[in-house]
């Protein structure tokens, strides 16, 4: 999709959407209003930004356990997201699935997933689906460079190609696998590289540049919308907080932080870029920050205010229990 | 009715809800070469050439495509080669499958059948001869289906298909063959639904898949003892029909349950204990499990016949619990 | 060395292979992976290679013999060598200690049984072609099933056993046999009773607004005598004995649909005419089939009259749990030695049988002589 000044403005202001949402969500944890794990994305805005720029509504996309960056790009609410970090009863999920699985399948976006490398497998499998309804739709599989090693990495992408399906895969290298740095697991440096082993297209680009990551995907998504199959692309990139909630960060220096924050942001990188373009004027930019800014708190004040979930909703939704046929 | 074979009844399952539905579709391993090792799926690669899948051996990304292909609206019937290879997709099964509908607080569905060809065949050992039902039944969110006559394999494997929601599907590799009635006209069993094979009035029996035909063997060979047993299959044992069962204990005063897994922990232990915390009163012995004993399958046919139960287990069971 | 040749599986659910043909003959040379039959499977028709070669020495698996999978097909060796003369397997041998079977199950019996059906009669799908239950289900289900009444002699009619007399038959057999019963018998003159009943009939109707049978005032007599002899008016419930304050008479009454036995509740305070008008009413409502459980229920002892139906004396049988029972015949005219001299008197015989764990015969004794002394005068009560 090419990038114009209007798409720019909206990835723009999705950028500083994640980027403020997951802040507050970060705060809310230290206010006690949100609880468990909390994967933030911050720091990895424009690979997200830069892959759903190009997806359309009935597109899919399958996350990881970092997510909320995921479906705030492809389109989801930020309300009820937020409520669903709180666990209201008007989260997307209705409190019942929390950071690690918010989803709105309204949207196509099939939710973060708590097992690394679990989305592959049925992000390829929806790619199935629209190949044999003949569809043009086209399936993203977000997942980490930790995902790389597992064997569900390699059965996907296998069948991906084996059958040319219209999917993407989107490896968000940020360099660490939890608490270890990936050069002390992994033995390949890019994950691009192994796109070699299933015969597809594999490309590593700059993940704090969004417009990098927004082009390589607009040509892989072209690719596998006109049903040439699968292509991989690594953007390599950098989170700003720990893994979760709990992570000591002994293994990065606050200096090496700063230094992504400072040299390689994401927002920054691209707002030089537009207004090189002349496309967002200071003014603009205030204003776009500001608007962002009311959205998470009117989320947050709609994650307050939501109800928490009737305790008889935790016996509901394990199986379609109306569902019936007669002998 | 026609009489066909255990087997046949699947094809036939199959092939009726694939030209009724353009949304179901085949995948797995072999599915295509041979009709698969089953022939469970022949013909359908010339009907249907766009809806079957034959794979690499890769069974997490089978089960995982098919979650996702599932989640994107379409209905896949999913053939495990042997139920012990299922172990090598158990996240995709357990945490994918199962659990989507209620992660997403009922916005997903996941339509999935896995069909699961287990229990002894030919004598292939301990890696190709497993049960497991009874883990599959310890999921939320999984339907466990153990059909064990031609006609119940129809029935169950067309509801099956229809289900909302993903489905272990049994399939006794030594019952493929057995033959029974199935009507010719369309029909569909519910989950849920015990059927009492063999009415009586001394012991209740409950037999899971190739066991309800043993214990109807053994109910002939009972009534020499002069003991009439009622012989109950669950057909389904997640979602599973407690009531029928219950009804039929309070009935006898007596139960027995009987499976080819082991009993340690299975699903005769998870019967027997319902059958204790509700009919206690109407129990006039403590139920009895019979079961495979807690040993991987053997492979020298002497050994492994010896610890698949058999008739005349069902039958000494049935003495002892009505002695 | 002859080698044993067996049928193997060629696929994941082959269970039996038919053998189609033969290419070889006994005596024929062969290469090892030479073709030397065709068997049907399940699903095809496989040709054989031979797995060695050789002399085909014998044929064991016939043309269009279905073999299990592991049966010998052939053995081959070198020439003339003799094929070991071993069984194709070693056949189980049936237990020596079981018992010769009948040809009908015990089960499919019962059931023929309560179905009026003559399994004898079934055919057999059972092992051995023996009669099951579900051969007898098929019968009935089909409409198959021959009638026992078949072998029933000409002129007799079966009638099954039910309801009522199906109930009555289980608890008098079991009463027979827990019960140990004795029986003692007194002769009483009953001519004064009748005398008053003679003189008062009209008042007693006047004042009751009922007549009063003879039989009202035996039960009157009855209940008086009880209450002099508390022994008899016991029951035995669960090895303990109970002993009833109160005297609640249960009456036989006959009804087209056979036997009842209401009950006339506090006889024991009651007068003639409470008895006469509880015994009227209770009579009506069995007739209408009105009676209520509350009716049937609570009775101490029994009282059963055949007097009206001409019978002079029986041996009543207990009404459990009660004690005793008396049974009364007819009032009939009969000589009698007064003195020295016959004369014609109102005789009736009462027999009482009483359940010996609960109570003795010499209780029973008094009970019977003041039960005639009431009779024979009547002055002080009625």
């Amino acid at each position: 999709m090419a990038l114009t000044e209007e798409l720019a403005k909206k990835m723009y202001t999705d950028m500083w959407r994640i980027r403020m949402f997951e802040e507050e969500a970060n705060r809310q944890l230290g206010l006690g209003n949100v609880v468990g794990a909390l994967h933030l994305y911050c720091g990895e805005e424009a690979v997200a930004v830069g892959v759903c720029s190009n997806l359309r509504d009935d597109d899919y996309i399958v996350g990881t356990h970092r997510s909320h960056g995921h479906c705030l790009a492809k389109g989801a609410d930020m309300e009820h997201t937020m409520a669903e970090l709180f666990g209201k009863a008007d989260g997307t999920c209705s409190g019942k699935g929390g950071s690690m699985h918010v989803a709105d399948l309204s949207l196509n976006i099939l939710g973060a997933n708590g097992i690394v490398a679990g989305g592959l497998g049925p992000g390829t499998g929806t790619a199935l689906a629209s190949k044999i309804r003949k569809s043009d739709q086209v399936s993203v599989c977000f997942f980490g460079d930790g995902a790389a090693a597992r064997g569900t990495f390699h059965e996907a992408i296998t069948m991906g190609a084996l059958w040319n399906l219209p999917v993407v895969y989107v490896c968000e290298n940020n360099g660490f696998q939890q608490w270890v740095r990936r050069e002390t697991v992994a033995v390949v440096d890019s994950v691009a590289t192994m796109a070699g082993s299933y015969g597809i297209p594999g490309v590593s680009v700059d993940g704090q540049n969004v417009v990098e990551v927004h082009e390589a995907v607009s040509e892989a998504v072209d690719r596998a919308r006109r049903g040439e199959g699968p292509s991989l692309i690594e953007a390599r990139t950098y989170r700003y907080f720990g893994h979760s909630p709990g992570d000591l960060e002994e293994y990065r220096t606050r200096d090496e932080v700063e230094d992504w924050r400072t040299n390689r942001d994401p927002i920054n990188t691209f707002r030089a870029y537009m207004e090189e373009r002349q496309w967002l004027t200071e003014r603009e930019d205030e204003e776009i920050q500001e608007a962002t800014s009311a959205e998470v708190t009117k989320a947050v004040k709609f994650a307050e205010d939501s109800a928490v979930p009737g305790i008889e909703e935790a016996l509901t939704d394990v199986v379609d229990t109306a569902w019936r046929v007669e002998a | 009715m026609s009489t066909i074979t255990f087997r046949d009844a699947l094809h036939s399952a199959i092939h009726e809800e694939m030209a009724r539905d353009d949304s179901v579709f085949v995948i797995g391993e072999d599915v295509i070469a041979q009709g698969g090792p089953y022939t469970v799926t022949e013909g359908v690669v010339d009907k249907y050439p766009d809806r079957i899948f034959q794979t690499p051996i890769a069974e997490a990304g089978i089960v995982g495509l098919g979650v996702g292909a599932a989640l994107a609206g379409m209905r896949p019937v999913v053939e495990i080669m042997y139920l012990d290879f299922i172990t090598c997709a158990m996240d995709e099964v357990v945490n994918q499958a199962a659990k989507m509908r209620y992660m997403t607080g009922g916005q997903a569905s996941v339509p999935i059948v896995i069909r699961l060809p287990c229990g002894l065949g030919r004598y292939v050992a301990a890696q190709h001869s497993q049960i497991m039902e009874s883990w599959f039944m310890h999921v939320p969110g999984l339907q466990v289906v153990v059909p064990s006559t031609p006609k119940d394999a129809k029935g169950l494997l067309k509801t099956a298909v229809r289900s909302p929601d993903p489905v272990m599907f049994m399939e006794y590799k030594r019952i493929y063959t057995s033959e029974g009635e199935v009507p010719d006209e369309e029909f569909l069993i519910p989950f849920g639904e015990a059927e009492v094979k063999r009415e009586g009035e001394d012991a209740t029996v409950i037999g899971i898949g190739p066991m309800v035909g043993k214990s109807l063997e053994a109910g002939v060979l009972l009534e020499d003892d002069g003991f009439d047993i009622e012989v109950v299959d669950p057909r389904t044992l997640s979602p599973l029909d407690t009531d029928t069962i219950c009804e039929s204990v309070r009935k006898t005063g007596r139960a027995v349950v009987c499976e080819e897994d082991s009993s340690f922990a299975g699903t005769g232990a998870e019967i027997a204990a319902m059958i204790a915390e509700s009919c206690f009163k109407d129990l006039q012995a403590p139920v009895i499990r019979v079961g495979m004993p807690h040993v991987p399958m053997p492979f020298a046919p002497s050994l492994a016949d010896s610890v698949v139960p058999r008739v005349d287990d069902v039958v000494d069971a049935v003495r002892r619990v009505i002695a | 060395m002859a080698t044993r040749f067996r049928l193997a599986a060629f696929g994941h659910t082959m269970e039996v292979g038919r053998v189609v043909e033969w290419k070889v003959s006994e005596g024929d040379e062969i290469k090892e992976g030479d073709e030397i039959l065709s068997v049907e499977t399940d699903k095809a028709v496989v040709d054989v290679e031979s797995p060695l070669g050789g002399v085909i020495l014998k044929i064991v698996g016939q043309a269009d013999q279905e073999l299990p999978v592991g049966a010998t097909l052939a053995w081959i060796g070198d020439a003339g060598e003799e094929v070991p003369d071993e069984p194709e397997e070693p056949v189980a041998a049936a237990p020596a200690d079981s018992p010769p079977k009948e040809r009908v199950t015990p089960v499919a019996r019962r059931l023929a049984d309560r179905n009026g059906i003559d399994a004898d009669a079934l055919e057999g799908t059972g092992p051995g072609g023996r009669v099951t239950k579900e051969d007898v289900q098929n019968a009935i289900e089909s409409g198959t099933a021959p009638k026992k009444e078949d072998e029933v002699p000409e002129g007799v009619e079966v009638i099954p056993l039910a309801g009522i007399r199906k109930v009555a038959a289980e608890r008098l057999s079991a009463n027979w046999a827990q019960a140990p019963q004795v029986t003692e018998g007194i002769e009483v003159d009953f001519s004064a009773c009748l005398a008053a009943r003679q003189d008062k009939r009209d008042s007693w109707k006047k004042e009751f607004g009922v007549e009063p049978t003879i039989n009202d005032i035996i039960l009157l007599a009855t209940a008086r005598a009880l209450k002099d002899n508390p022994a008899l008016n016991v029951a035995l419930v669960d090895s303990a004995i109970h002993q009833f304050a109160h005297i609640n008479l249960n009456v036989a009454v006959d009804t087209e649909e056979g036997l009842t036995v209401p009950v006339v509740k506090g006889a024991g305070d009651a007068g003639l005419g409470d008895i006469a008008k509880a015994v009227a009413e209770l009579a009506e409502k069995a007739r209408n089939r009105r009676l209520s459980p509350d009716d049937l229920e609570g009775g101490t002892f029994t009282v059963t009259n055949l007097g009206g139906m001409g019978v002079d004396w029986f041996t009543p049988v207990l009404n459990p749990p009660q004690a005793a029972i008396l049974g009364v015949g007819r009032v009939r005219r009969a000589p009698v030695v007064e003195g020295d001299d016959v004369v014609v008197r109102d005789r009736v015989t009462f027999v009482l049988s009483f359940d010996h764990r609960v109570v003795d015969g010499a209780p029973c004794a008094r009970f019977l002589s003041r039960l005639k002394e009431l009779i024979e005068d009547p002055s002080s009560w009625l």
